[in-house]
């Protein structure tokens, strides 16, 4: 009887789509692992060498289906399709930087040697953050502590959670640093280990917002008469002024536009959500427009720089082939690498993704657009919007009564991912000016994939609900 | 209502979304902008057709995600125009960045290229030429079996086969039959076969007309000498032979993958580059017998003398004379003969055979003449020696390799003066020629009047031996009468036993010759070209041969010299 009340409880579902997943990266890196040693000049293929390419991507595999064995056994009542998603996700990024780590060891140096096994440990770290996520009963030990759960602390504090954001801002002002050229001083050293305070900064935005917005969700959309203007109610439009500054405020002094849309965007997305008024947004996206152009024209305010920037990445993203051989050398090869690619790909390992730089970070989607074609790139997307789906099913089916803390933090974090996904992406294919931001998931970089499973981790503990001690 | 405008919206949006993506791919802009003002159209469309939900959290979300959706559906069609409908183009695209010279190109191809096996060039008689080689690493190494097997020299056909390279291009038939050697054309199931199997990608073979044997001896004859050699079968227009001095050895531009020092190759290769185009060279990359361009000289004289056969009533070839001078109009020069006294070889009373044989120039500025700029003309369009302004880039009737057409006369209207009409008519004037020409006219005689399109590769074989193309005798024209070419062939009989030329006949006793010499005039004082063409045997004619020295002195000794070594060693390879 026990033993049937156990397979009850048993997350099918997740269980057989993370089997499917894995079966589906075994197959993917023998074709990596043939490919490489059919190029190798001696192709005496030794079992030590494969597993020693193989061991440390597989790792993390084990530990998804680790996870959700153990939520099986806890009876943890999380969304099933969520982990499969991230895996899949996860482990396509691992494997094209498993694919991609010889090229770039040969075409960049030394510094590129071992990027899958660094990144399968930031994913490892994602993981046991997930883990701890879900595992700790943090319900308990808060009440115990604070007197109030998890999710009420959270929403609680939120001046708390403004005041530490804007510090970070602050923080990278005067702390940053530029370890690779890029121009933008959006780096915490901490010697073993750079840090983009951004990515944590949007987290932190977004449990502000959802607990400031869900406080004020009741105030009766009024507004002032200014003249012949009606201004939203004074607890809208200070966010929305605010949110604008900041993201005018961090592509002034951070150059980062890729941070600056990602933020004011999600904000939009919640701003929407709570109160449901498309006027608010469309406002937004004006006003966003309106600082953009100033930006591009931000020399005759004495800012010059700004407007080189953004003029720049205006350029590229409308005419790389003008700087072909500099600045627009990415997107051109970027081009070229989609191009080569067509409807099936050249198959894993066959292509030259690595001639575009930073192919492990920005521009890892045209890897997968040249290796694995239009089939690999719109299941990639396929991916991403399910996961985004997922994301808004959660916020609508929050288990309990009403939480609108809940449901607007649930928004909040999905819009992130989304955001990001098409920033990024669509600067990848010209759609929009490029900005260095990742690909979630998939993208190399720690920062990015302990932010993100940080995400996920709070996506699941509230399609969990509250725990009932 | 509501449907109305969504249909609107939508046809407005699939209109716009068609027509930007298939811009060329210059004009991103317009697809940019076609596809951004597409967006909300589709959003619109999507909106109207779900139902209005009471304002809230779930109506909310259901327009973000329409949102959402939107935008990955941008991307996706963005994927669909750089991935599918406009890949070909991007991947082709290459610019030269007009301020720096720098040049913009996708390195795909060429990585490809180096792995491609491409096909086998074998002779008429199937000796390999050229082969490739797999390496290790899966590169393709392009070799020169005539060289290791047959111990001919590879520079005997480097004008024919061409060069392969990465990083400098192709020449030759490794340019012109590039598509069937790399594969690219035929076998488009076999293709796909390898490409999923991951197999290298393997081209087809070519099978020449030339024998190797015979090309590597007539590139021997012509001993460095800047110069041409072409052998014709008259009458199937097979190319039997077609040397081109200076050469080079296509094995200097392929690119060694077995070396251990791949750098010190790629220096290898720049240094032999550098050395095959730098001055005093003599231009080995021109194919001398389809691209060089040359005055005619006494030669020509056979296509005056088949122009008064076709019109013997205005010419009257047999009413001729051959005096020491002939004044053509006041002002110019009068017409010369090379010899002094000449009459005393034609004899008092010359025919055509006569004036023919000691290439008499005054008898044929008087042919010229008598039939006048349009009949010259014609029988001159027939042979396909154009007027400039019928001449076209490229000469159509040799497609196998880069060929410019051989010309009448440069100016405009140039035939209209007495004394020009007259200098063309015995071959000087602005005639410029290919030697390929000049053999082209030769084997007409020889085939009974009919003019045949000469061809290299007779045949290209799939990997599996079956037959991609083939190719025969293909008739461009009749370009004179049979009765027309039985008499020129006797003319040129004669030229071969007692005229000026006879020392061709020393070369192969026992076969009856025939032939004319031809000395280009041109640069005043300089040493001339030396032509001489030639058929045999006569009753029966096998070869048809066009020589050409540049500079070389004396047709009717330096050129007969050759092309009798030529026929004598065609007529030895028979055995």
């Amino acid at each position: 009887m026990e033993f049937l009340k156990r397979l009850r409880s048993f997350r099918r579902t997740e269980f057989w789509l993370l089997a499917i997943a894995m079966i589906l990266f075994a197959s993917g890196y023998l074709q990596v692992i043939f490919e490489s040693q059919r190029q190798q000049v001696t192709s005496v293929p030794d079992v030590g060498r494969v597993l020693g390419f193989l061991w440390p991507s597989v790792l993390p595999f084990f530990l998804f289906l680790g996870i959700s064995i153990w939520m099986s056994i806890r009876k943890i009542q999380a969304d099933q399709i969520l982990l499969p998603l991230v895996a899949l996700l996860t482990g396509l990024g691992l494997m094209m930087i498993a694919r991609l780590e010889p090229d770039l060891v040969t075409l960049y140096g030394a510094d590129f040697d071992n990027v899958d096994t660094k990144q399968t440990l930031w994913v490892t770290i994602g993981l046991i953050i997930l883990m701890l996520m879900l595992f700790v009963p943090w319900d308990q030990i808060f009440i115990r502590l604070v007197n109030s759960s998890l999710m009420d602390w959270l929403e609680h504090y939120r001046y708390a959670w403004l005041t530490l954001g804007l510090s970070l801002v602050a923080a990278t002002f005067i702390f940053g640093v530029d370890p690779n050229n890029s121009g933008v001083k959006v780096w915490f050293d901490f010697g073993f280990f750079l840090f983009q305070p951004s990515e944590l900064l949007k987290i932190i935005l977004v449990i502000f917002l959802a607990s400031y917005l869900d406080n004020h969700r009741a105030v009766v959309a009024s507004g002032y008469r200014v003249g012949p203007l009606t201004l939203p109610p004074l607890p809208y439009l200070i966010p929305l002024v605010g949110m604008w500054g900041l993201a005018m405020g961090i592509i002034i002094f951070q150059r980062d536009l890729g941070a600056a849309l990602l933020l004011f965007g999600v904000f939009l997305a919640m701003l929407y959500v709570a109160i449901g008024r498309v006027w608010y947004v469309g406002a937004g996206i004006v006003a966003f427009i309106i600082g953009a152009v100033a930006m591009y024209h931000a020399d005759r305010f004495g800012l010059d720089s700004v407007a080189n920037i953004v003029r720049l990445r205006v350029g590229i993203w409308l005419d790389p082939w003008a700087t072909a051989q500099g600045t627009g050398y990415q997107i051109v090869q970027a081009s070229y690498a989609l191009a080569s690619g067509g409807i099936f790909g050249a198959g894993l390992g066959r292509g030259i993704p690595a001639i575009v730089s930073a192919v492990h970070t920005d521009f890892i989607y045209t890897a997968i657009g040249e290796e694995l074609g239009l089939a690999g790139t719109l299941a990639v997307l396929i991916a991403y919007l399910m996961l985004i789906f997922r994301g808004f099913h959660i916020a609508v089916n929050i288990p309990g009564r009403f939480q609108g803390f809940e449901q607007l933090l649930a928004v909040g974090l999905t819009s992130i991912l989304a955001i990001q996904t098409f920033v990024i992406i669509g600067g990848n294919l010209q759609l929009i000016p490029l900005t260095g931001i990742t690909l979630p998931f998939i993208s190399y970089g720690g920062s990015s994939i302990i932010i993100n499973f940080l995400i996920i981790g709070l996506l699941m503990r509230l399609s969990a609900g509250r725990e009932t001690a | 209502m509501r449907t109305t405008l969504r249909v609107i919206a939508g046809l407005i949006a699939v209109t716009l979304i068609i027509y930007g993506m298939f811009q060329p791919v210059e004009q991103y802009t317009i697809w940019l902008i076609c596809l951004w003002a597409a967006a909300p159209l589709i959003a619109f469309v999507i909106a109207m057709g779900q139902p209005l939900l009471p304002r809230g959290v779930t109506r909310s979300l259901n327009s973000l995600g329409l949102f959402l959706v939107v935008l990955f559906l941008v991307v996706s069609l963005q994927l669909l125009r750089q991935q599918v409908i406009q890949a070909q183009a991007i991947y082709d695209r290459t610019q030269i960045d007009p301020d720096s010279g720098q040049i913009t190109t996708n390195v795909r191809p060429v990585l490809e290229s180096q792995r491609v096996v491409r096909g086998s060039i074998y002779d008429r008689n199937g000796l390999p030429i050229v082969s490739t080689t797999l390496v290790e690493g899966g590169f393709a190494l392009r070799t020169y079996p005539v060289i290791d097997e047959l111990g001919l020299d590879p520079a005997a056909f480097g004008n024919i086969v061409g060069f392969f390279s990465t990083r400098y291009g192709q020449s030759g038939l490794e340019a012109s039959y590039g598509e069937f050697l790399s594969g690219e054309r035929g076998n488009a199931l076999r293709r796909i076969e390898d490409s999923l199997l991951g197999r290298p990608q393997v081209g087809n073979d070519l099978y020449l007309t030339i024998d190797a044997r015979l090309q590597a001896q007539a590139y021997a004859l012509l001993g460095g000498r800047r110069g041409s050699v072409v052998v014709l079968e008259p009458v199937t227009g097979e190319v039997l032979a077609m040397a081109s001095s200076p050469s080079f050895d296509p094995r200097g531009l392929s690119f060694n993958y077995r070396s251990d020092n791949w750098n010190a190759e790629n220096e290898r290769i720049a240094v032999f580059w550098a050395q095959i185009n730098g001055e005093g060279a003599g231009q080995p990359l021109l194919n001398r017998p389809t691209q060089g361009q040359y005055p005619p000289g006494s030669t020509f004289k056979t296509l005056t003398a088949i122009a008064a056969l076709e019109n013997a009533d205005v010419a009257n070839p047999n009413q001729i004379t051959c005096p020491n001078e002939l004044p053509t109009e006041t002002g110019a020069p009068p017409v010369v003969n090379a010899v002094q006294n000449l009459a005393s070889l034609t004899g008092s009373n010359p025919n055509l055979e006569r004036v023919y044989s000691f290439s008499c120039n005054t008898a044929f500025a008087q042919y010229a003449l008598r039939l006048g700029p349009e009949r010259l003309e014609t029988q001159a369009a027939r042979l396909d020696f154009f007027r400039p302004e019928d001449a076209p880039g490229v000469y159509s009737g040799f497609p196998d390799l880069a060929t410019t057409p051989s010309r009448l006369y440069v100016q405009p209207g140039f035939l209209n003066r007495p004394a020009a009409l007259a200098d063309t008519g015995y071959g000087q004037g602005q005639l410029l020629v290919t030697p390929l020409q000049m053999a082209m006219i030769t084997a007409a005689i020889a085939n009974d009047g009919k003019l045949m399109q000469p061809y290299l590769v007779q045949r290209v074989v799939q990997p599996d031996d079956s037959v991609l193309a083939e190719r025969g005798p293909v008739v461009i024209r009749q370009a004179m009468s049979p009765t027309t070419a039985a008499i020129m062939r006797e003319n040129m009989r004669a030229v071969g036993q007692y005229g000026f030329g006879r020392v061709v006949s020393d070369f192969v006793p026992g076969v009856v010759v025939g032939g004319k010499s031809g000395t280009g005039e041109h640069v005043p004082g300089a040493v001339p070209h030396a032509w001489f063409i030639a058929i045999a045997p006569v009753e029966n004619p096998r070869y048809a041969v066009a020589v050409m020295l540049e500079s070389g002195g004396e047709g009717s000794s330096v050129g007969a010299t050759l092309a009798g070594q030529v026929l004598a060693a065609a007529l030895a390879l028979e055995g």
